[in-house]
């Protein structure tokens, strides 16, 4: 095991340089999983206030409590009653709605009869349909009251009583055909962009060890030797396997603690780690592969960048896979980092286990393992082909 | 005695360019065998197809009497080799390269440390176990390069160009150290481009040029193939016209040349060309200062073959 224990010396070696870059990792590990909760849109949707005016003709008891409406969630601005006016206002963008509100107003509805609000928007502001819906909303419930005969008034009262009621509202999701709410669970921003770390971690840490067995001096120095090449290789990736499992568990352990150890009690835990030791095989082979092509640690340096920020953009951990064209997400595919996310769906919205939720995440994992033996392959073709130059 | 390297009608081509022509070579077990030639003629190419690192066109390489290809481990273990540029683990100290670089042939952990411990005697390391390469000056760390190849004790070494940019004394170290280890039992292979060092060390000497192997022979064999004898050189102030014509019919006189002061006399072989010049100088009463006289050398051998330098003067 001279070829093992030789590549931990190097490790001891470098020990500095990979506490360095354990440390910058921990950091932005812990950057993104604060800035992803910060950032997670499904609990962002906040009522936009829009400026607005008013123009009351009508001056009635419906008109002014449709104006009182309005005026809770929008800021109210006061123009003139005049048609250049409007179009001034409207063209300065110092209001993006105007309601009109026309003469006998209140004597139309109390008749039942279809009454006409004149609105008046800036082109294409969308704020302006929310005012839109809201009054759409007020009108609606209102004339709901009225063919209930109630009076004006107390329609008026309801409507305001039913208005002031909020929905709380969840994503719901389906999973297994049946509908299920769940929030993302503590670990899910953790390990949503895990993969960075371990990619850029992982390269950088496995190449610059393994490029130092691979300078082309030594390596014919080691091809020269007795020690088979096949064995040479076994020592180098069960180093490298050992090695890298050491730092993914150093990884999960911080991730537990980072979520105060909420995790632990829960079996997605358990489903997590297993996707990121085998993502983590992937990254293996990757830099198995990138070492024996590679000449300098510059070279893996600049690789280590690509890959990280290539597998993370285009496999769904920095921008979600639902807000990328069809032909993205089909290029996804091809990326290991897009079944890692798929896999780390299943466990964040998994409730129980489930045969189908087992069926689901393994093939998930599975495609990733097979990325690693693909990669893994190709390194080792590589490394014989490299035994003899031409 | 047994060949312990026989390559026959060895080609390797890059391209269009022919690196090795039908090259022929046979060692014999015990020589200290230098391949010598300029740059670019093959030396090299000769060690890394040798060794099956390199894929050649055409040809037979046996090694000890078997053929040797890239996955010929058995034979291997009895190879030593030291390239050219120096091939070590920057991380490591020397004990520790060369622990590791033993450990490639011998797993047994108690043998590679008494081998580790007699290939630092042999290189005279012992005051710089404990330092890393970096700390090295360019001698000590070619004779660190020398202990990783040598350490499991092989019975065939091959050293490739190995006191490159080396000062005088560790190039003697290097070669004394060669010396030695022929003496307690290996065959050496040598690649330079010194013949000096060819001279003082080899037993036998191939010259190579374009990928073919020009001569082989000892140093002696290979200076009587030439017709050029001794060299003599002689400061003397003015020679006229009349004197050059004169010394040139001189017996055995092959080249003659009188530039900035000097005479600079090459004969073909025979006795007392210096009497015969000296003569000369003292019937025509001619002053004269320093006089030399140098034997034929290897680079006069490979002039006379190829009509260039073997030294790369450029």
């Amino acid at each position: 095991m001279q070829i093992f224990k030789t590549y931990f010396r190097l490790v001891n070696r470098k020990k500095n340089v990979m506490l360095i870059y354990i440390l910058v990792f921990i950091g932005l590990a812990t950057a993104f999983t604060k800035m992803g909760k910060e950032n997670d849109t499904i609990k962002k949707y906040t009522q936009q206030s829009v400026d607005i005016a008013v123009i009351d003709r009508d001056q009635s008891t419906l008109s002014k409590a449709l104006k009182k409406y309005l005026g809770e969630h929008n800021k109210i601005v006061k123009i003139k009653d005049e048609e250049k006016a409007i179009k001034d206002e409207l063209y300065w963008r110092n209001v993006e709605y105007i309601l009109i509100i026309p003469k006998n107003f209140q004597e139309q509805v109390e008749q039942n009869k279809n009454v006409q609000l004149i609105s008046k928007k800036v082109e294409d502001a969308a704020n302006a349909t929310y005012v839109d819906e809201e009054v759409t909303s007020f009108m609606n419930l209102l004339q709901f009251y009225q063919k209930s005969d109630y009076s004006i008034e107390d329609a008026i009262s309801h409507v305001r009583e039913d208005l002031k009621q909020e929905a709380s509202v969840s994503m719901v999701l389906k999973e297994n055909g049946e509908s299920a709410e769940k929030e993302a669970n503590e670990g899910y921003y953790y390990f949503h962009y895990l993969p960075y770390v371990l990619i850029a971690i992982g390269i950088l840490a496995v190449s610059s060890i393994l490029i130092m067995f691979y300078q082309e001096d030594l390596r014919k120095r080691c091809i020269c030797s007795s020690m088979e090449l096949k064995k040479q290789n076994r020592q180098l990736i069960l180093a490298n396997t050992l090695f890298c499992m050491g730092i993914t568990v150093v990884f999960i352990i911080i991730g537990v603690i980072l979520t105060g150890g909420e995790l632990v009690k829960q079996v997605n835990l358990w489903f997590y780690s297993i996707n990121a030791i085998i993502f983590m095989l992937v990254i293996i082979s990757l830099s198995f592969l990138l070492a024996n092509l590679m000449n300098s640690e510059t070279a893996i340096n600049g690789c280590s960048n690509v890959f990280s920020l290539g597998f993370c953009f285009l496999g769904g951990i920095f921008v979600p896979l639902s807000i990328m064209p069809d032909a993205v997400v089909k290029a996804a595919h091809f990326v290991p980092s897009y079944w890692y996310v798929m896999a780390n769906e299943n466990v964040t919205y998994m409730t129980k286990v489930t045969p189908s939720f087992l069926k689901e995440f393994f093939t998930n994992v599975g495609v990733e393992f097979c990325f690693a033996v693909a990669l893994l392959s190709v390194g080792l073709m590589v490394s014989k082909k490299k035994r003899v130059y031409r | 005695m047994e060949a312990v390297v026989k390559i026959e009608n060895l080609v390797k081509r890059y391209g269009d360019l022919v690196a090795l022509d039908h090259f022929n070579l046979e060692i014999m077990e015990g020589e200290v065998f230098g391949l010598l030639g300029p740059n670019g003629s093959g030396k090299s190419t000769t060690i890394h197809c040798l060794l099956s690192l390199l894929q050649y066109d055409k040809g037979d390489i046996k090694v000890f009497g078997e053929e040797m290809k890239p996955d010929s481990y058995h034979l291997k273990k009895d190879i030593g080799v030291i390239m050219q540029n120096v091939a070590v683990f920057n991380t490591l100290t020397v004990e520790e390269n060369i622990d590791y670089f033993c450990g490639l042939y011998v797993s047994d952990k108690e043998e590679r440390k008494k081998l580790v411990e007699e290939a630092i005697d042999f290189v005279e390391l012992k005051d710089f176990r404990k330092f890393y390469p970096k700390k090295l000056s360019g001698g000590l760390l070619r004779r660190l390069n020398i202990a990783c190849g040598i350490a499991h004790k092989p019975k065939l070494i091959i050293l490739d160009e190995p006191t490159v940019a080396v000062d005088p004394q560790s190039r003697n170290n290097i070669l004394e150290g060669i010396k030695r280890l022929n003496q307690e039992g290996a065959t050496i292979i040598y690649t330079t481009h010194y013949m000096e060092e060819v001279e003082q060390i080899c037993t036998r000497i191939a010259i190579m040029d374009k990928g073919k192997c020009i001569a082989v022979g000892t140093k002696e064999e290979l200076k009587n193939m030439v017709k050029t004898g001794e060299t003599i050189q002689v400061e003397i102030p003015s020679l006229t016209e009349e004197n050059l014509k004169e010394i040139q019919q001189l017996p055995h006189t092959y080249k003659m040349n009188y530039e900035n002061g000097v005479l600079k006399v090459q004969y073909t072989k025979g006795k007392h060309n210096l009497i015969h010049l000296l003569d000369y100088f003292r019937e025509k009463d001619i002053v004269f200062g320093r006089v030399t006289s140098e034997l034929p050398t290897l680079n006069d051998v490979f002039l006379e073959i190829t009509g260039k330098e073997l030294r790369d003067r450029s």
